[in-house]
Formats: C-alpha cells, structure tokens, sequence
C-alpha cells in the first residue's frame, strides 16, 4: 500500500489520461480524426467544479452531469460538422477547442485565466479506475456487434458500409458522442482530482495528449487506449526518477515517439501485442459448424441455399412481390457539362438476370450507381421496389432489399472475411450492442447465429475455410467473391454485380457465371455489368447495351448479340 | 531473330496491379518507324501494360527496352525525356490550365524547342490555335483528344504510345483522330496504340497484339489479324457469329 | 482609418503564413501542421542571426527565409514522404507533421530556452509614415511592402512560370503530370520548401512587428492561419490573401468593440460560420463534404 500512497498521483493520472484516450478512440474507430476531446472535457470540468463549489452537489450527481455536458456538447457540434471531409472536421473540432479556452479565459464565473480553486479532492484510485474499467467495458463488449462491426467497416470504407446498409450518419455521430461523454467523465475526474484548473489546461496540448495517447496505444485492440496513457504518463515520471529535469526532453521524447509510432508502427502498442500473439483477435463467434470441405463450385438445387430464402425477421414489410423491381425513366446524370447518362429508360424484372455491356466509358457504372443510391441523377427518375428513390442515401436503398458489389473491390480490409459478410448481413440483423453491454445471453446467441447465417453463405463461394483471415490476405479471385458473399448476407431481392469478372481467366470467369446462375435460382434477381460479353452471354436472360449512355438495345442474349449497333460499338465498323 | 533492334521492347512483363495479377509474362516489340496495335477486350490488362512501359507502376519481373536500353528502373520522368511519351486514356488534359498551358508542359523536357513546337502543333490543328487561351475543360471530346496528342508531339517523341484514343468518341471524330496518327506516324515517329476499337486499329497497322487476361493470345501483320475470326472470339466468346443474317 | 491601416497590416502577415498552408494543401492535398514550427522558428533564428552572429536587419531576414526552405525539405522528407504510399497517407501525414511540429518546439525550448525574446534597441529604423489620416511605423511599412511583394511573387510564380504551371499540374492530376514528364517528387519538394520559406518570413516579419519572440507563437497563429484558409478557400492563393485581410480587419474592429480579450475568437467565429454556411471558402474551388 506504500507503494501506492506514494505514487498515488501518478496512477491516478494513468487512469486519468486513460479515459481521455478512450475518449479519441472512440471516434478513431469511426474513422474521423476529431480534437476536440480536450475541450469536452473543459466543458465538463468546469461545469462540474462549479456545482460541487457553488451548489455543493454530491459527487456521483456532479460525474452524471459532466458527462452529460460533455455528451451534449458533442452531439450538437457533431450534427452540423460531422459532414466535413477529413482534414476539415480536424480543423472545425480544433477551433471549436480554441474558442472553448477563449471563453473559459474571458467569463467571470469561470475564474478567467486564474482559474477555479480549490476544488475538494474527492477522487480516489479506486474511482478512476473504476471510470477506467467502464470505459474499456464498454469497447470491450462493443466489438463484436452489429454496431462494433458497422463502425470498424465506415472506418475502412465508409461508401461501401453504406451501400451495406450501415448508416454511417448515424453511427459517426454515435461515436462522437461517445467521445464526448468519456472525455467529459475525465473533465470530471481531472478537476476533482487536481483541485486547480484553468482554461491552459485543456488547450491545444491536451487536444494532441489525447491523440498521442490513442495513437500509440493503437487502435487494434480495446486495451490500447490505457497502454497509451499508462505509457506516456509513466514516461515523465520515470525521467524524473532518472534525475532527467530538461523541461523540452518530454516533448521531444513524446514527438519523437508519435513520428515514430505513426511512421513505424501504425497499430501502435496493440497492434505489436497482436502481432507477438498477445492478443486475439475478437471473433464474433467461432461457427458452430463444422467446416465444410470447400467447394468452389456450388450446386445449384443442393440443400443449403446460398440466399436464405428462409424466414427474414426485418424484411421491411414488403409482402407483396412487384413484377418489375427497378424501373428508370428518361434517366439523365451530368457531371459539369459530360452527360453521362441520357434519357434512360429502362426496367428490371423480378428473376431475370440482366446484363449491361456496353464499351468504356459508356456509362455502366454511373447507371448501377444511380440504381443503387451512391449517386443522385440529375433527371428523370429511378424507382427501386416500388420506393422512388430521389434524396436517399445508399444505405435507405439498401434497406429495400438492394445489394452489390463494386468495380474496384472495396472490402473492408482491416476486417476478416467473416466480419465482412456479418456486415454484409446488416440489414437483416437486430441491433445487439445495448443487449450485450449487460451479458444478455439472447444477444449473443443473435451475434452468434449472424456469424453463422455468414458463415453458411462463405460457404457456398467456397471461402468458409479462410473465414478468420484479414480480408486483405485473400487472393484477387477470392476477393472478389467475399465481395458477393457479403452482399449476399443481406438477403437482396436485387443484387448488383459490377464487373465481378474482371481480371479472372475462362475458368474462373465460366465458375463466377455458375455462381451467379445459382443465385438467381433461388429467386434473386441479378444486375450483371459486364465486359466479358461471353460470360454476359451465357449467364443473362436478357441484355441491355450502353453507349455514350443511352440504351442502343435491350433484348435477347442473341438478339443483342447479331445487332449491328452493338457490333460496330465494340468492334469497331463491322467487320465484313 | 531480328536484324536491327526494335525502338521498344517488352520483355516477359509481369505486372500485379490492384490485386490483381493483370499482366502475366508479356512480350512484345515495336520496330522502328512502324505502327504496332496492342488490342483486346477490356479488362484484358492493355493499359497496365501502358503504364508499366510508361513507369507508372513497377512491374514484378520483365524488362522494358527503349532502343536496346534497358529503361525498366528508370522513373517515369527519364522515360518521357528520353523519347518515351504517352497519350493517356481518357486523355486526361488538364482541365483548368488553358490549352497553351498544357501544351506547354508537354514541352517539360524540351523547352528549347518549345516556340517551334507550338507553332507546329497550331499548324496541324488550326482549332488548338483558335483556342488557345481557352481552358482546356471548354474543349469537346474530340478536341481534348487533339489537344492530349498535340501536347505528347510537344516532347519530340521516339516512341509515341497511345492508350484508347478513339474512346468515347462518335465515329465521325475517330476518323479524324486515325488520320492524324497515321500522319504521325508517316514522318517517322515510332506508334504503340492500344485499342479497344479492333477493326480501326488493325486497319491502321503493321503489326499487331492480340491481349486477352493478361497475355498475348495473337499476334500478326495486322492484315492477317483483321481477316482472323479467332480475334472476334478474343473478344466476344466463341460460336460468336457477327455475320449479319 | 487606422483601424484599416492596422487591420491590413496585421491581415498582411496572416495571409503569409496562410499562404504556405494553402500552397501545400492546394498542391499537395496535404495539410501540414508543421508549419507553425517553422513560423516560430523562422523568428527564433532571425533573431540569433542579429544577436549571435552580428548580422545586418536585411541578411537576417533573408536568413531567416533560407532557413525556413531547409525546414520545408525537413518536413517533406520525414513526415510526409515515408507515407506516400500508404492508404492512410493523408490522416497519417497530419499525426506526422503534428509529431514533428512537437519535435521542433521542443528543439527550440532546448536550445533558446522557455523565456521569451526580444530585438536590441536600435535593430530597426524609427520614424512614422502618415498618409490619409493613418500612420505607421517605417518598420510597419516596410514589413506591410515585403509580405505583399512575396506573396504577389509567389502568386506570380504559380501563374506564370514554368514551375508554377508544373505546380498546378500535379495539384490537378499527379498521374498526368508524371505522364508528361514532370518529375513530381521534384515538385513536391520545392513546394515544401517554398511553403515553409514563406512560413519563415511570416515569423520573422511577425517578430519585427511585435518584437515578441516565444516558442508558444506558433501555436498562437497555427489556428488563425487555419481560419485563413478556411474563409479563404483551402488551395486558393488569392483565396489566402482575402482571408488574411479579412481577419485582420476583423480583428482590429473587434477589439475596438469588445475588448481585446475575445480578439482570438473573431478568427473562430468566422472558421465555423465559413464552414457551415459555405464550406468551399471565398474563393475556394476543392471538395469539402464527404461523398
């Protein structure tokens, strides 16, 4: 006990600190780099030292208001600038920090630059470890679900978790406010601990102490955030103890380990624990079973479908099936003075499998985006599933039932090919977090029978064996086809196919038309965009072509295939 | 073998590109003073290979050779100073420098000969000249096409590669941008022209390559490519008839 | 007027510090947080130059600037050039430069120490200048004419020269500038290097104005500079010009209103209504909201 009475400060800081780094890993793993933790944290700070000195308000009141300020803080700065690209949510959080000190520096109540004092020491070890453990609870349990894998997949692709279905508005201001509420809870701890703050204290520096903090401790694993703390506020008191007084050596050393963290070792502390095999991986849950010897061939008609046709429980109440489950018309997309797109019009049909061609540039692409939500047209309009789907984002059209893959593979690589196809799914799954926060067993029995319903599907395209890699191990093929089976997981009525062919030799290419012959057997119907006009040909009951984006034919595989238009589009004059 | 060394040259090229494997053990020579077509559906690597030739992206094994020099270390900037220049598909001109700027850069390498070139160039496309203080995203399709290869002419190049120029382009304008490679190409300057538009490209040249996933499946005196079926199948899958009725 | 005339004095050296944040931003897509450091330390070494090493006001300054141009090649090369590659090059290159900036403060902390500095008498010329109802010091003057005339030469530069237009090819299109023979890597480094010149001559200048040198100065205008760009247009050299004035007068007429103590908060109040109302800036052309 000695031993802690002495370095009771010290650890009581860890913990400290700990907290305001949970607080930048919570929208670190959300993909934004926001620094205005700092400022969350004065918020709550001098919120709560005023109610303890002023209303004399017990101290679990006063922590429960904090963090509310701070919570609140968070959500209403985070609703107009969550918005901002990168580089300008940093710079819009950094100035909201600024302007927190400049007004904590000018209000009377607030001590102005000689701050509040003396605030009742009412922290002990046990409490701020107590915060502490709430904190990495709270990651620690989040992971795993619906909502943990939602934020890991925006943080690795945001277009493409929002083409899964992820809404990925909703889910960054989620993790902002959860900042927002843990920095606020070490707002709380730090003046009720120091006694003494003034508004220099939760400046810039302190801004950057939390990313620091973050960084190094890494994002890899729940456990970073206190190895970064513990790390760097040990770092200055061991330079103390070795008779090291130089005031500029601690952020010399401090800059000189985030460069050399950032450049080095991006994973920071945990990722090095993971990578010596200190740490697992979390798996949602090992899939209970067996795996089966993969096949890379499915059969069509075999026992297990690859689309579970099978009970749905949010299938968003359509029951009735409609004939025609895409229709466009007079479709026009201007990009500054190109036209894409002009007067398309065109309808999809319940069980057909529809093949676009068309040459490069033709407009394929523009056209399956404006189908599928990334891309707003610029006239016309674009039905899906009878639902007019103007001013909805990827992730609305997504709930209707529409699923797809893109032309340039965009997985989610941070993630293994079991997660990617859970996230794949998540239209179709229940949220569980809040459920898991307090052991309910129903909702990890959900998250489990999720990984199982993907595990089936990976399956099927023959990946079940490699379901515990990172997806960004797999080879080119194989990705491909995780990028079908995620949007598989997510039950489409419609599933889109952007050039999922590309790159795959006659073998290859005759496997994925098997593949997609299957899928539709089961009652999905198919959008192939393609340039192996064999494959198109062999797989597609109906063909449309795309030139200099208007629709030059629409019809039979055969018949498309003798027209002269299409000929002299990709071959040049006809070649007599 | 072949008595005088090709101007270019690629040598058992293997390029990984995004993932995937999308040139697999490709060779192929361009002679100097001709006109060689690289043809083949989309997705069929053509212009990785381009890029590779270029020093865009480094390729696993393989060499490139211009003139016998084996350039393949060299960075892109050495290539195009030394003669290796390229037309990019989607001609990327610089849409908000105005058409003399970007002629201007093409002249990187060559700024001794930058005011005669520039009068050359607004020679052969009067509508440049007409343009030129105009920016360069004004232009139409085509005349971005011209303004893409009047700007590679400015770098006096040895060997000029061509990645899809007839790209969407309405055939009226592919004609004329045909009729100015084969100029080009009648006052010496050596051409690689990758293609999409088969029967332009094989009508147009010498010798060409037939590239289907990575490899080179064909290869010929162009005439005899533009007779073969086995070219349509390249392109279209097999007991593809394009014979009309 | 003479608020105007102090608001454009103050404004002038805003938009030369800015300037280096927009020229690389608009070239580069980078935003480097490194450049504070330089501005303070383009100060400190102005200021050695004249005390340590004897140096004439003049050879100082131009020092000072060398200077600042080597920090840039510093900052390209080791916190944004190993990145390059990497799929997170832009998130990592603002930890990176923010990991260097703390490095370079503390280098200063070490070597001049955490008090703050001052010129000896006599180092610049006395005198006023009046002229329509305003005056200003010669020194001011002087200062106002220098960073106009690097800023209008940089502008210049962009426009009009070889560099320049290579410059704006790779701010466009790297790919093509590669394909057209610019050796891009070449580009890259002037620009740091040219951006980080003027982020020491705005130190230098601000240091002469003010004849107030701490190592805390950089972080006091890094967040202005960022205001700047923001009103501005992040990439708009001209954009980075307006900015500065705008600041400058604004916050010369604020205090005049509310007292000196909310003057750092005009620059926050103007980032924010920029970002919410007109995200792209004044003059600004880039992408701001997410797809």
């Amino acid at each position: 006990m000695g031993f802690l009475r002495t370095y009771n400060a010290v650890i009581v800081l860890i913990a400290i600190n700990g907290v305001l780094a949970y607080s930048m890993y919570a929208v670190l793993i959300a993909g934004q780099l926001s620094l205005a933790q700092a400022a969350f944290a004065s918020i709550a700070a001098y919120t709560s030292a005023l109610l303890t000195i002023e209303a004399g308000l017990p101290f679990p009141v006063v922590v429960v208001i904090g963090v509310s300020a701070g919570a609140v803080t968070a959500l209403v700065l985070g609703l107009p600038i969550l918005r901002l690209r990168g580089v300008f949510l940093a710079i819009a959080t950094l100035g909201f920090g600024e302007m927190v000190r400049i007004v904590a520096l000018n209000l009377e109540v607030t001590g102005g630059a000689q701050g509040l004092r003396p605030i009742p020491k009412v922290v002990t070890i046990w409490q701020a470890y107590l915060a502490l453990a709430l904190c990495a609870w709270f990651f620690w349990r989040l992971r795993p679900t619906r909502l943990g894998l939602g934020l890991a997949a925006l943080r690795a692709d945001e277009v493409a978790a929002r083409a899964m279905g992820v809404d990925t508005v909703r889910y960054k201001l989620f993790a902002f406010t959860v900042s927002g509420a843990m920095a606020g809870l070490s707002g709380v701890l730090f003046s009720h601990f120091t006694r003494f703050i003034a508004p220099g204290q939760f400046g810039f520096e302190r801004a950057v102490d939390a990313l620091l903090y973050a960084v190094v401790g890494g994002t890899a694993h729940w456990v970073g955030p206190f190895l970064g703390a513990g790390f760097l506020t040990f770092l200055p008191e061991l330079q103390r103890q070795l008779g090291i007084e130089a005031g500029w050596l601690r952020p010399f050393l401090n800059g000189l380990i985030l460069l050399g963290v950032i450049l080095f070792v991006p994973a920071g502390l945990s990722g090095l624990g993971r990578r010596l095999g200190l740490a697992r991986r979390p798996r949602p849950a090992a899939s209970a079973a067996p795996a089966r010897a993969a096949t890379p061939t499915p059969t069509p008609g075999s026992v297990e479908s690859v689309t579970e046709a099978v009970t749905q429980p949010t299938d968003p109440g359509v029951d009735r099936r409609p004939d025609t489950l895409v229709r466009l018309v007079g479709v026009e997309k201007d990009y500054g003075g190109v036209r894409a797109l002009a007067e398309v019009g065109l309808d999809i049909r319940a069980g057909e499998i529809l093949g676009l061609i068309g040459p490069n540039g033709a407009g394929k692409t523009t056209l399956v985006n404006a189908i599928t939500g990334l891309t707003p047209v610029t006239g016309g309009s674009v039905e899906v599933l009878g639902t007019p789907i103007r001013g909805l984002p990827a992730n609305r059209v997504n709930a209707l039932g529409v699923g797809r893959t893109f032309q340039q593979v965009k997985l989610f690589d941070d993630l293994t090919v079991r997660e990617n196809a859970i996230v794949g799914g998540h239209r179709v799954t229940r949220p569980t977090f809040l459920r898991r926060l307090v052991f309910l067993p129903a909702a990890a029995r959900d998250d489990r029978d999720n990984a199982a319903r993907a595990d089936r599907v990976l399956a099927r395209v023959g990946l079940l064996d490699r379901a515990d890699a990172p997806a960004s191990s797999l080879a080119y093929g194989d990705r491909r086809r995780l990028e079908i089976a995620r949007a598989l997981c997510g039950q489409p009525r419609l599933l889109v196919l952007d050039e999922p062919a590309a790159g795959m030799n006659h073998v290859e290419a005759q496997r994925l038309g098997a593949l997609v012959g299957a899928i539709a057997a089961e009652g999905v119907t198919v959008l192939l965009i393609e340039h192996n006009v064999r494959l198109v040909m062999s797989v597609c009951t109906r063909v449309v072509v795309l030139d200099f984006g208007r629709v030059i034919a629409d019809g039979d595989p055969d018949e498309v295939a003798r027209h002269p238009e299409v000929l002299r589009a990709y071959l040049g004059q006809a070649a007599t | 073998m072949t008595a005088e060394t090709p101007l270019l040259e690629v040598d058992g090229l293997h390029v990984a590109y995004g993932g995937i494997e999308a040139v697999r053990g490709l060779s192929l020579r361009v002679l100097r003073g001709s006109l060689v077509t690289l043809i083949g559906a989309n997705g069929a690597g053509k212009s990785t290979t381009l890029a590779a030739i270029s020093g865009l992206v480094r390729p696993r094994a393989g060499r490139v050779l211009l003139d016998g020099e084996d350039v393949t270390r060299w960075r892109s900037t050495r290539r195009v100073a030394a003669g290796l220049v390229q037309v990019p598909e989607g001609r990327e001109v610089l849409a908000t420098m105005t058409v003399e700027e970007n002629l201007s850069l093409g002249a990187w390498h060559q700024r001794a000969h930058l005011a005669s070139g520039l009068e050359e160039v607004f020679a052969r496309f009067p509508v440049l000249a007409e343009r030129r203080r105009l920016s360069a995203g004004s232009l139409s399709g085509g005349e971005q096409q011209m303004l893409a290869i009047a700007r590679a002419l400015l770098a006096r190049p040895r060997v000029l590669l061509l990645d899809e120029p007839s790209m969407g382009l309405a055939p009226l304008l592919v004609d004329e941008v045909f009729k100015v490679i084969e100029t080009i190409r009648a006052e010496g300057t050596t051409v690689l022209l990758v293609e999409q538009n088969a029967h332009r490209a094989l009508s147009a040249a010498d010798h060409g390559y037939v590239m289907e996933t990575g490899e080179i499946v064909l290869e010929g005196p162009a005439a005899e490519l533009l007779a073969n079926t086995r070219v349509i199948e390249a392109y279209l899958g097999e007991g593809f008839d394009p014979r009309p009725e | 007027m003479q608020q105007v005339a102090n608001g454009v004095f103050l404004g002038s050296i805003y938009a030369l510090f800015a300037m280096g944040y927009t020229l690389v931003f608009g070239v580069l897509d980078l935003l480097n947080l490194a450049h504070s450091a330089v501005f303070m330390l383009g100060a400190f070494i102005g200021l050695q130059l004249v005390v340590a090493a004897g140096w004439p006001l003049w050879a100082a300054v131009l020092g000072a600037i060398a200077a600042g141009g080597l920090l840039g090649v510093l900052i390209d090369r080791v916190a944004f050039a190993p990145l390059r590659r990497r799929a997170d090059a832009h998130f990592a290159g603002l930890i990176s430069s923010i990991a260097l900036a703390i490095i370079l403060g503390a280098v200063a902390l070490g070597v001049f120490g955490p008090n703050s500095r001052r010129f000896p008498q006599g180092t610049f010329p006395g005198g006023r200048v009046e002229f329509a109802g305003a005056s200003l010091s010669v020194l001011q003057l002087v200062i106002l004419v220098l960073s106009v005339a690097l800023m209008l030469g940089l502008d210049w530069l962009v426009r009009s020269s070889r560099l320049g237009r290579a410059m704006r090819a790779v701010a466009e299109n790297p790919r093509a500038a590669r394909l057209l023979g610019v050796d891009v890597e070449r580009v890259t480094l002037i620009t740091f290097a040219l951006s980080s010149a003027l982020g020491a001559a705005a130190g230098t200048m601000f240091a002469l104005a003010f004849n107030l040198i701490r190592i805390e100065m950089g972080l006091a205008i890094e967040l202005k500079g960022l205001a700047v760009i923001i009103v501005g247009g992040m990439g708009s050299l001209p954009g980075a010009m307006l900015g500065g004035l705008v600041l400058g007068l604004a916050e010369v007429f604020s205090i005049a209103r509310i007292g000196s103590g909310w003057r750092d908060a005009v620059a926050f109040g103007l980032l924010f209504a920029i970002l919410l109302l007109r995200p792209q800036g004044l003059l600004g052309r880039k992408a701001v909201r997410e797809v």
